[in-house]
């Protein structure tokens, strides 16, 4: 099999590899062929195009408990963020606990093969976090909401689009997904600025991530839904 | 009832190209790219042609083939036909009022 052919996943070449490869020895490809290759073997592997994915009743279900992680996580986050407005309230562990379920649910579920990457690229974020606000007490670094919203603002918006791509979730609700979290990114990225200086009052914060949570919620029940009823059905997804 | 093209993203352009040019008959990979070119002058990479095959495959717009000395072809389904010609009929529709508006403007 050729290189250009490698480059698609496995479950892709084992239904298109022959065909695919009988075309390029007809047509060689050009430059921008390459190109076009790269590209379409980055799509293959981002978004779910095969239409007979092994899928029957065990794995929709699985999607279905994902959708519904989701949701959970994105209520407690969500929850945990308004507590933080009544007061003096400690939400660090559930705001954790939500930030586990948020990044294991639905990208653990769509981006398994990835899990090693993502959970090394969360420490990362949380290292760099705790050497900038607590210097060499890296350790810190679990504790404290900045650091968890930074990883949530950094990792999650991410996470969340490619899951949502992965999940087959349409291309307007996933752009909707997106922008919900904007506020976030721009809430670490001012932050770490420097701008927010003064201003990061639990409101600002709240207001910024809150839509990540409610978007969270809305993304784990579309796949818990739409897994219902291939569930009930006991059809392929 | 219909399949909206919309659907498929960036890929709903390729995927009108690649229904039309099935609408004559069952072709393989390579008969349509060549097809897709001449009927619309357009150059359709095969990343881009296999990735609206495969969209359009999961979406039962077009079915495939036994395959013919590794070329496998690819042919229309009844959903296939009618949003093709839903499409071109919403297309044709635009295409006549806009030029209507060319001559009353003009």
């Amino acid at each position: 099999m050729s290189k250009l052919v490698r480059l698609y996943p496995a479950g892709w070449r084992a239904r298109y590899g022959a065909e695919f490869e009988e075309l390029l020895a007809e047509r060689p490809p050009t430059g921008r062929d390459l190109l076009d290759i790269v590209v379409g073997a980055i799509d293959a592997r981002v978004s779910p195009q095969l239409r007979n994915v092994p899928s029957g009743q065990g794995v929709a279900l699985t999607n279905r408990l994902a959708g519904f992680a989701a949701v959970a996580g994105g209520l407690t986050f969500s929850v945990a963020l308004l507590a933080l407005l009544l007061g003096d309230v400690d939400v660090t562990l559930p705001v954790l606990g939500a930030l586990g379920l948020m990044l294991l649910s639905l990208p653990g579920r769509y981006l398994r093969p990835y899990a090693g990457r993502v959970v090394l690229a969360m420490l990362a974020v949380g290292v760099c976090v705790g050497l900038w606000f607590e210097g060499t007490m890296v350790w810190n670094w679990v504790v404290g909401p900045i650091s968890v919203l930074t990883v949530l603002g950094a990792i999650g918006p991410g996470a969340l689009a490619l899951a949502a791509t992965r999940a087959g979730i349409s291309v307007r609700t996933r752009w909707r997904l997106v922008l919900a979290t904007v506020p976030t990114i721009a809430m670490v990225v001012l932050g770490f600025m420097g701008v927010l200086d003064g201003l990061l009052e639990p409101v600002v914060a709240v207001a910024s991530t809150l839509p990540l949570g409610l978007a969270w919620i809305v993304a784990g029940w579309r796949i818990a839904h739409a897994h219902r009823t291939t569930a009930i059905a006991g059809g392929t997804a | 009832m219909t399949e909206p093209l919309g659907e498929i993203g960036r890929f709903a352009e390729p995927s009108l190209f690649i229904l039309a040019s099935l609408g004559e008959g069952p072709k393989h990979g390579y008969a349509i790219m060549a097809d897709v070119e001449a009927i619309s002058g357009q150059h359709l990479g095969p990343g881009t042609l296999y990735a609206a095959l495969a969209r359009l495959e999961r979406r039962g717009l077009i079915e495939a083939l036994e395959p013919v000395e590794r070329r496998r072809p690819y042919r229309l389904t009844g959903l296939g036909v009618t949003t093709l010609r839903t499409q071109l009929e919403s297309l044709s529709s635009f295409t006549r009022t806009g030029l209507r508006r060319l001559e009353d403007g003009g």
